[in-house]
């Protein structure tokens, strides 16, 4: 795997597992939270386009795009948002895990990725259902908001004149082959403040399309500027604390070679010379001189004297104040009507006139025919190029009529906006009406043809937002994953752990150069000194492997909230499905375990909550039948005790139903009935545990196949776990996972049998006891011992025990308790307790019955690691061997 | 390179981030004097430089010696200061 994509994995994980434990409280969250998740998003979205993740970057551009709309308050919080982010980062980790195994980019369910993206698009339309249009073309950028282009159309476009380019009359880019085409786009700049410090320079960047740049414009404020210059040394001034916006003539395609990494962050606005000339003239009125303009330059530009015209605005800007509003649209003019060609100046020519009844309206509306007229030209112009336009101009007619029934009060209005709501009649989803008498009825009709358009217009507007391109992604769907590794294959760790660790080290360099020293004084000293010398020595080296032994220990010890953050997902999707109300409780989340165990507890926790949802609580009805709340809950709890970790599952539900299970059991002949009658009422709901067992009488996709419990028990069992619980009928379940803090390091009672190093695990040992030979009593051929007044069974282990060696009026004893079981083993020798890093056995003895694992003594012997439950199987299959050879 | 002569600051050759410090030192013992940026020689400029000189250009006034290049960086420091109130 290549590093970056190796680096972009582990921060990915880091990203979402902060996404997947916040998310949940999306809705109550402060504005702070909200932005650290939109981040967290954001620099996913980032990341995976430089290693050029397509399918993570798709997904969490959509997902980002969401989350900014909730953190500008543009959307309000529904329920679905949640559903819809965690299914997109749910697949975002998919596809993760799914890199990791593979080692490199994969390929992503292309159905998937679009229904994940329909859906948080559909939250982003605010719940309108998206009509979903195959194949149309969409552009493969985003447009700059109304704001943002009115300020852009304020800037100064003089560099226009420099720049020699003929700008089309008007733009429409609806096809791929417009893509190819050199216009002129507006950019600005919206990027992440820290893209320098990540070596993204967006000048550079700029710099690559060379004289395609027209201009830039920069905007920073004067407090921002303070802030640059005035900075101390420990900002290295690599934040980007200035706004930029661009002009550049050129295809799309070359600005998206160009601009590859800041293109997901950048705003386009194509310009024509009807939107440049579509600058705001305000109402102030300077009217004798904008006449003689208007008057003027019309005839000036109809002659095509396009340098006379520039010369004509230039020389009365100062008579109308450089400052005032038709300035700027003068100004407009000046800039483009050299680059404009035989459509444009005919544009210009109608700005002109605009500009002229603009001010006539503010007066007095006289006239409005001549108003019309332009309007009309307008819409026979357009309506040639672009189906879209003509809806724009019939909604521009009718708001005007609005404004004249609001502005003008003469007689004649009524007759005026009739005449010409009349003529728009073939183009309006509603025939006039014949009542249509006063203002306020026009009004209101007007009103309500307007509405219609633009409600067409948005629906519209939203199909074309959902884009799905052909042949973008070439995407096969990946094999069915199972989530990987809940931590992750890094563990952060604390600088303090490292200064530590590092202060240990060099304390150990110093003890380890002391030896030297000591071999060469040992030849003027007598053994007694030596011995001292070295214990010593020994000392001081033995404290500091203990404390390495903790830093490193407490290096892999993680809060088991890495695991319990997974699960209020799963309960509300299960829940939610099943119909249930279900409140998760979780407490204890900061306990720490041991990066491993947490590893492995995810499975079993997940098979436990899902009996709890799916068996326990009951439906709403049931329990409300039940005198209980309809909704229920589930405790997750996790604590210390001692050295052992413990984890509670506390629910509410019906328990198990202990007859039942019992039942089963005896139907499928997994137990005695004898047996069983000697059990607790706990002890036999623990009969869930056994392998083959399930008491649904249906069974659901989260559990009922009879393979969830047993799977439980065996996962724990593989790390020394174990697992109780205590059950009531109607009133709930606990289950209690005890399970060691940590793997790493392993107790051990260090045994000598036959000359040979053993170790039993320390948990399993209940007591050591010397014996003697009559202590041990026969029943039925099996040796037996009296110990606290319970029978133990003594076990003689031929193969390793040297019987010869043995002192029979003291023999060694260990007694273990193996899972309530007690089992007495005859040692030949007792050496003490050890703690070793035990290693798992490999090769021929991989799966040796009676040994789990080898540790290195500190004399370089090796100890054998017994494992207790195969000692108590071997005591069982020596029994069953005893019993077939009687028989 | 960077050289400082009284209130000129001469910029040669290829300027890069890791001179960020250097000018920002350079024009916080200048300011507020109107100063002269020689660009002559100057190849390219990294951003975060072009954003200090362009803060110092806002609020007081400098002077750019430029090339006939018209390089990117010269458009940026040549082109449209919008208001702040403008800003996007």
């Amino acid at each position: 795997m290549n590093q970056l994509l190796k680096q972009f994995l582990q921060e990915a994980r880091e990203n979402l597992n902060f996404i997947d434990q916040n998310l949940e409280r999306l809705e109550t969250a402060n504005d702070e939270l909200i932005n650290a998740i939109f981040r967290a998003a954001h620099t996913l979205k980032g990341d995976s386009g430089i290693v050029g993740f397509l399918a993570i970057q798709e997904i969490t551009h959509n997902a980002e795009d969401l989350l900014d709309q909730y953190r500008d308050k543009k959307i309000e919080f529904r329920p679905e948002m949640i559903d819809a982010l965690y299914n997109a980062f749910d697949e975002v980790m998919n596809l993760v895990e799914a890199a990791e195994i593979q080692g490199d980019i994969v390929q992503a369910d292309e159905e998937k990725v679009k229904n994940i993206i329909k859906s948080l698009k559909i939250i982003i339309n605010d719940g309108d259902e998206l009509i979903e249009v195959e194949d149309i073309f969409s552009l493969p950028y985003r447009e700059v908001s109304k704001e943002q282009k009115e300020i852009l159309l304020k800037s100064d476009f003089s560099f226009l004149i420099e720049s020699g380019i003929t700008i089309p009359l008007d733009i429409s880019i609806n096809t791929e082959d417009d893509l190819k085409k050199k216009y002129l786009y507006a950019i600005i700049f919206d990027i992440d403040a820290d893209c320098m410090i990540f070596g993204n320079d967006p000048i550079y960047a700029l710099s690559l399309m060379n004289n395609d740049v027209l201009n830039i414009s920069t905007c920073i404020t004067k407090e921002m500027a303070h802030k640059n210059i005035d900075s101390d040394d420990s900002d290295d001034g690599l934040k980007l604390n200035i706004s930029l916006s661009v002009f550049v003539y050129a295809t799309y395609d070359t600005i998206q070679n160009a601009l590859y990494n800041f293109l997901d962050d950048c705003l386009f606005l194509p310009l024509d010379i009807n939107t440049l000339l579509k600058v705001d003239s305000g109402n102030d009125n300077e009217l004798g001189v904008i006449d003689d303009i208007v008057q003027n330059g019309k005839n000036l530009l109809k002659t095509n004297k396009k340098t006379e015209f520039v010369q004509l605005i230039q020389s009365s800007l100062g008579l109308i104040g450089n400052e005032s509003n038709h300035s700027l649209v003068l100004q407009r003019l000046m800039d483009i009507i050299m680059i404009s060609d035989e459509d444009g100046t005919n544009a210009c020519i109608s700005s002109l006139a605009k500009l002229q009844n603009n001010l006539s309206k503010s007066n007095h509306i006289e006239d409005i025919e001549n108003k019309e007229t332009l309007i009309y030209e307008k819409k026979e112009k357009t309506i040639k190029i672009d189906i879209n336009l003509k809806e724009e101009i019939i909604i521009d007619i009718l708001e005007q009529q609005l404004v004249q029934l609001e502005v003008v009060s003469s007689a004649g209005v009524l007759e005026r906006v009739h005449s010409i709501v009349e003529k728009l009649e073939p183009y309006l989803s509603h025939s006039l009406e014949e009542h249509l008498s006063t203002k306020d009825d026009y009004k209101e009709w007007i009103e309500k043809q307007l509405n219609s358009y633009k409600t067409k217009k948005a629906t519209k507007e939203k199909a074309s937002k959902f884009v799905v391109k052909k042949n973008e992604r070439k995407i096969k769907p990946i094999e069915k994953q199972t989530r990987g590794s809940i931590v992750g294959k890094t563990v952060k760790i604390e600088q303090e752990s490292i200064d530590y660790l590092m202060n240990l080290i060099g304390e150990l360099l110093v003890a380890k150069n002391s030896l030297p020293y000591l071999a060469d004084n040992s030849i003027n000293m007598d053994a007694k000194n030596i011995k001292r010398a070295i214990l010593e020595k020994y000392t001081n080296i033995n404290r500091l492997t203990d404390e390495l032994q903790d830093i490193i220990m407490s290096m892999r010890m993680l809060p088991v909230s890495y695991v319990f953050d997974r699960y209020p997902k799963l309960i509300r999707d299960i829940s939610k499905k099943l119909n249930k109300k279900v409140k998760l409780v979780v407490s204890g989340g900061e306990t720490k375990l041991d990066k491993n165990i947490i590893e492995m507890l995810a499975d079993p926790l997940i098979h436990i909550i899902r009996n709890s949802l799916d068996h326990g609580i009951e439906s709403k009805e049931d329990r409300i039948k039940l005198g209980k709340t309809e909704e229920g809950y589930i405790n997750l709890n996790a604590y210390a005790q001692s050295d052992k970790i413990v984890i509670e599952i506390v629910d509410d539900g019906a328990g198990i139903n202990v007859e039942r299970v019992v039942k089963k059991v005896l139907e499928k002949g997994l137990l005695d009935a004898e047996d069983i009658d000697k059990m607790s009422y706990n002890e036999q709901a623990e009969l869930i545990f056994l392998v083959g067992l399930s008491t649904n009488e249906t069974i659901t996709e989260f559990s009922g196949r009879g393979v969830g419990m047993d799977v439980v028990k065996k996962s724990l069992d593989t790390f020394n776990g174990q697992i109780n619980l205590q059950t009531k009928k109607n009133k709930g379940t606990k289950i209690l996972l005890t399970i060691p803090a940590s793997l790493a390091v392993t107790s051990l009672l260090h045994i000598l049998m036959n000359q040979t190093h053993y170790g039993i695990p320390m948990d399993s040992v209940s007591e050591t006891v010397k014996i003697k030979k009559d202590d041990i009593t026969y029943l039925h051929n099996e040796p037996f011992v009296y110990i606290n007044k319970d029978i133990v069974p003594v076990l003689f282990i031929d193969q390793m025990l040297n019987q010869d060696e043995l002192d029979y009026d003291n023999i060694a004893v260990v007694v273990l308790n193996i899972k309530g079981n007690l089992l007495a083993v005859v040692v030949n020798e007792l050496l003490g307790q050890l703690e070793v890093v035990q290693k798992p056995l490999e090769g021929i003895l991989e799966k040796h019955p009676l040994l789990s694992g080898t540790a290195l003594l500190g004399n370089g012997q090796i100890i054998m690691s017994l494992d207790p439950l195969g000692l108590l199987g071997s005591i069982e299959s020596i029994k069953t061997k005893e019993d077939q050879s009687v028989a | 390179m960077v050289n400082i002569k009284n209130e000129t600051i001469i910029l040669n050759g290829a300027v890069y981030e890791d001179k960020v410090l250097t000018i920002r030192k350079a024009l916080k013992e200048l300011e507020p004097k109107p100063i002269t940026i020689d660009l002559r020689k100057c190849d390219d400029i990294h951003t975060a430089v072009l954003q200090i000189i362009v803060s110092y250009a806002l609020l007081y006034e400098v002077k750019y010696i430029l090339n006939n290049s018209n390089t990117t960086y010269q458009k940026l420091l040549t082109g449209i200061s919008q208001g702040e109130n403008n800003c996007h």
